[in-house]
């Protein structure tokens, strides 16, 4: 179970604080999925750094019942210096995995071959989130926290992405946040919709999808930080 | 309700209150009073100068001034086992550490329970301290026991054993430094004393007392006999000419051979090979040499003698007593207030430290 | 605390562990990779730091005469010691900055990227110690240790100082670069200080005061103590630097804490 009680962000920025999360409040079960839908600037950004831990509410708490893993393909963690093997054993060691049994799967899915005994720092864009996605499916996570902007790769990337979460891990909780409502509908069973910071409610995703859609594309905010 | 609170602050019950607790238990009920004898002293030497304690000598290093390294002598010797030794043959010591009315944890066995003389001696280094006054050369001794009294009975007594260090101290380096200069004396005056006698025993075989002297006199009547040979000659000559025939010639020339041969005979006695003065004098001389040798040897010795007694009697160095040792009338020891006010502080410390720590491990937990 | 836990304390502290264990790890390849002597630069780096000081004041001549102190067994003792607390904290202006994407792995936290850096420079001070003791004992320029108890526990009080006084400041980092820029002419202004260049002794009367005010002095006068024994005249008041260190050591943890709260992306 993992739930959020009115949980509050801000930045103190040059212009003074700047509030990007109002009192959030969801809960979602083990199993279970939500897709939250903003535009840029929303907060989601924010929202999932809370949710995974990196940071701190400025107000409220969240609670987390089961294992969250970090934003899905998030290749940030990576040591550059260090091959990409190390930084598995890395990841390994910290999710207290022994390497060895996960290896196969992951050299499986990154395609990487020889390049994965290279230095991160040589791998393109789409090299590291393809080994950052596999690491996250080599831990048994309980619930996977997607930030859709995250995943970047080409077409048969995001198939096979699709394929390993969405129906090998049809069990697993998931939180999907997108500006694509599309994805939404594809795949989550509750939405919720992100706007300027304040999370509004719907009963089923269709309404959340046709409050979204009709949304009136408000005047560009300062970016997602 | 109290035990619910405790039970819910289990880390500040541990870390702050049964620790500030015992302390108060035990300052205030179990610890026994100690009373401290002072006194103070000053080891100083006639040739000491007044340590410097100037940017120098920190530069210079370790170069340490004589009075320092006399009072760490001692200092070292209060804290030694001989001294530990001799102080407790002198007074019970033991039996004034195990004093009846300090409790078990502060008296003598204490908790270990070793009597052995090594657990002692811990006991004494842990009661008997002596510090150098930081801006003088003055040490203190400090004593702690359980009564005024032994305090200032083992003080006395370690202030008596010091002297008597010092005096120890004082004698043998005394000795060391005169026996060498004694033993130069011996040696020199015995060099002397063989001299005069060599020569001595060489005049009475020789029979001559100064050789040269006696042969100057020897060439002075020979030089005397040529003067009477040329004046005979000068008138052997002189009558030939007036008369050739004149009897006297023959008389004349008799005294001048006789002359000539004195001569002769007068001579060989300075020069000739054996037995002569010109003969004797190299051995003369180099006896004569000799005992003038070793006199001013002995001269030099008995001087340097001199000044070894001098530099012993500067080297000599004395415990000077500024401060009997003293009695406290009130047992100063242990500060009790501020022991418990410190435990209170460090358990505290501990206490936030824990509790951050275990607030951070937590967070590794999901 | 902004979540509940679930997990017991000892589970807890078991996944501490292994994270900085990780941490450790990464950094140690991150730093010597695997080239040439790889993780053995660990000790190596060190080891060359307090080798060529030891040359320098060999060659400057600063043993001090009628000291008794060999001026190797000087420079080792001393150096060592310093290495540790200053190579500690200078690690630690970086750590939580430059670390902090692996924020995102819920078990990472702020401390442990410190504490693993801390726990790199001390493995490597004290490999470093015991190596070039060790070798120079055996060449005979170093007597052996005269009671290694003593030695130990100065140690251990010098890591000490030097980890608390690392995570303040790698904490503080995260408030103010200032500190970063600060740190390194601080640091290079104590070490002639810290009292591994001279001993204690050899001061004046009124110098001996001031210096004992910082509490790194009264670790290496205790590990020389240790060290040389009796041939030496030390001042250190343990009780002074425990207490130094136990108000650092609470600054540390309560600023790391809070450090590792305000991280912002």
């Amino acid at each position: 179970m993992l739930s959020l009680e009115h949980v509050s962000k801000s930045y103190d920025t040059r212009h003074g604080r700047r509030q990007i999360l109002k009192d959030i409040s969801f809960t979602l079960a083990r199993g279970r999925n939500i897709g939250i839908l903003g535009r840029n600037g929303a907060g989601k950004s924010t929202l999932i750094r809370l949710i995974s831990g990196a940071e701190r509410p400025t107000s409220g708490r969240i609670r987390r019942g089961m294992r969250v893993s970090w934003p899905l393909a998030f290749a940030g963690t990576f040591a550059q210096h260090l091959t990409g093997l190390d930084n598995l054993k890395f990841v390994c060691r910290v999710y207290n995995v022994n390497y060895k049994t996960v290896l196969p799967f992951v050299e499986d899915f990154t395609e990487l071959g020889p390049q994965l005994r290279e230095p991160v720092m040589h791998y393109s864009h789409g090299m590291s989130a393809r080994l950052a996605f596999a690491l996250s499916m080599a831990i048994e996570f309980d619930c996977f926290l997607i930030d859709e902007a995250m995943v970047v790769g080409d077409a048969r990337f995001h198939a096979r992405c699709n394929d390993e979460l969405f129906k090998k891990r049809k069990d697993r909780a998931f939180i999907l946040v997108t500006h694509n409502a599309a994805q939404i509908r594809e795949h989550c069973e509750n939405a919720v919709v992100l706007c300027e910071g304040e999370l509004l409610q719907f009963p089923t995703v269709a309404a959340a999808y046709d409050f979204y859609t009709s949304m009136p594309v408000a005047a560009p905010q300062i970016g997602a930080r | 309700m109290i035990t619910a609170w405790l039970r819910g602050h289990l880390l500040f019950t541990f870390a702050v209150l049964v620790p500030t607790v015992c302390s108060v238990l035990y300052f205030s009920l179990i610890a026994s009073d100690v009373y401290v004898s002072e006194s103070h002293f000053i080891v100083s030497s006639s040739e000491n100068a007044m340590p410097s304690g100037g940017i120098a000598e920190m530069l210079m290093g370790a170069s340490l001034s004589h009075g320092q390294s006399d009072s760490s002598q001692v200092h070292d010797y209060i804290l030694s086992r001989d001294a530990l030794k001799e102080l407790s043959e002198r007074l019970k010591i033991e039996q004034i550490f195990a004093h009846r009315e300090a409790n078990f944890f502060d008296r003598f066995p204490g908790l270990t329970g070793g009597r052995s003389f090594e657990e002692l001696f811990l006991y004494y280094t842990k009661h008997v301290s002596v510090e150098p006054d930081p801006m003088s050369s003055i040490s203190v001794l400090s004593v702690r026991a359980f009564t005024p009294e032994d305090a200032r009975r083992i003080n006395a007594e370690l202030l008596d054993m010091s002297e008597r260090l010092v005096n120890t101290l004082n004698e043998r380096s005394r000795r060391d430094l005169i026996q060498f200069a004694d033993n130069e004396v011996k040696i020199a005056s015995d060099k002397a004393k063989d001299a005069a006698v060599a020569l001595l025993s060489y005049r009475s075989n020789q029979t001559v007392y100064e050789p040269n002297k006696e042969a100057a006199i020897q060439l002075e009547g020979v030089s005397k006999l040529h003067q009477q040979l040329i004046t005979t000659e000068a008138e052997i000559a002189e009558i030939r000419k007036l008369s050739p025939d004149n009897p006297q010639i023959a008389g004349l020339e008799g005294s001048a051979d006789l002359l000539r041969k004195t001569i002769n005979a007068e001579t060989g006695k300075v020069t000739s090979s054996s037995g002569s003065f010109s003969a004797r004098a190299p051995t003369f001389e180099r006896l004569q040499l000799d005992v003038e040798f070793a006199d001013k040897q002995l001269g030099m010795a008995l001087a340097e003698l001199e000044s070894a007694r001098a530099e012993a009697q500067k080297k000599q160095i004395y415990l000077e007593r500024l401060t009997q040792p003293s009695v406290q009338d009130k047992a100063m020891e242990p500060r009790r207030i501020r022991s418990i006010i410190t435990a209170f502080i460090v358990s505290l410390l501990f206490w936030g430290i824990a509790t951050i720590l275990v607030a951070t491990v937590r967070e590794h937990g999901e | 605390m902004a979540e509940a836990s679930t997990t017991s304390l000892a589970d807890s502290f078991a996944i501490q562990w292994r994270v900085i264990r990780a941490l450790f790890l990464r950094e140690l390849i991150t730093r010597f990779g695997r080239d040439n002597l790889g993780v053995l630069w660990l000790v190596g780096e060190p080891m060359l730091f307090t080798l060529g000081v030891t040359t320098l004041w060999s060659l400057a001549g600063l043993a001090h005469k009628g000291s008794g102190i060999p001026i190797v067994a000087f420079a080792v003792t001393g150096y060592s010691s310093v290495l540790m607390w200053r190579n500690s904290a200078s690690q630690c202006t970086h750590a939580i900055e430059g670390n902090r994407p692996l924020l995102f792995h819920r078990s990472v936290q702020a401390i442990d990227v410190c504490l693993a850096r801390i726990a790199l420079e001390v493995t490597g001070a004290t490999g470093s110690f015991i190596f070039l003791s060790s070798f120079f004992t055996y060449l005979g320029w170093m007597q052996p240790p005269d009671n290694i108890a003593l030695v130990i526990e100065g140690w251990l009080m010098l890591a000490w100082f030097g980890a608390s006084l690392a995570l303040l400041i790698g904490a503080a980092c995260v408030f103010s670069d200032l500190v970063h820029r600060l740190w390194q002419p601080v640091s290079y202004i104590l070490f002639p200080m810290s009292g591994a260049a001279f001993m204690v002794d050899w001061m004046p009367k009124k110098m001996q005061g001031l210096v004992l005010y910082l509490p790194m002095v009264h670790g290496v006068e205790l590990l020389r103590h240790g060290y040389f024994g009796t041939v030496v005249k030390t001042h250190y008041d343990l009780g002074y630097m425990a207490g130094f260190c136990l108000v650092l050591t609470l600054c540390a943890v309560y600023l790391v804490r809070v450090a590792g709260h305000r991280i912002e992306f």
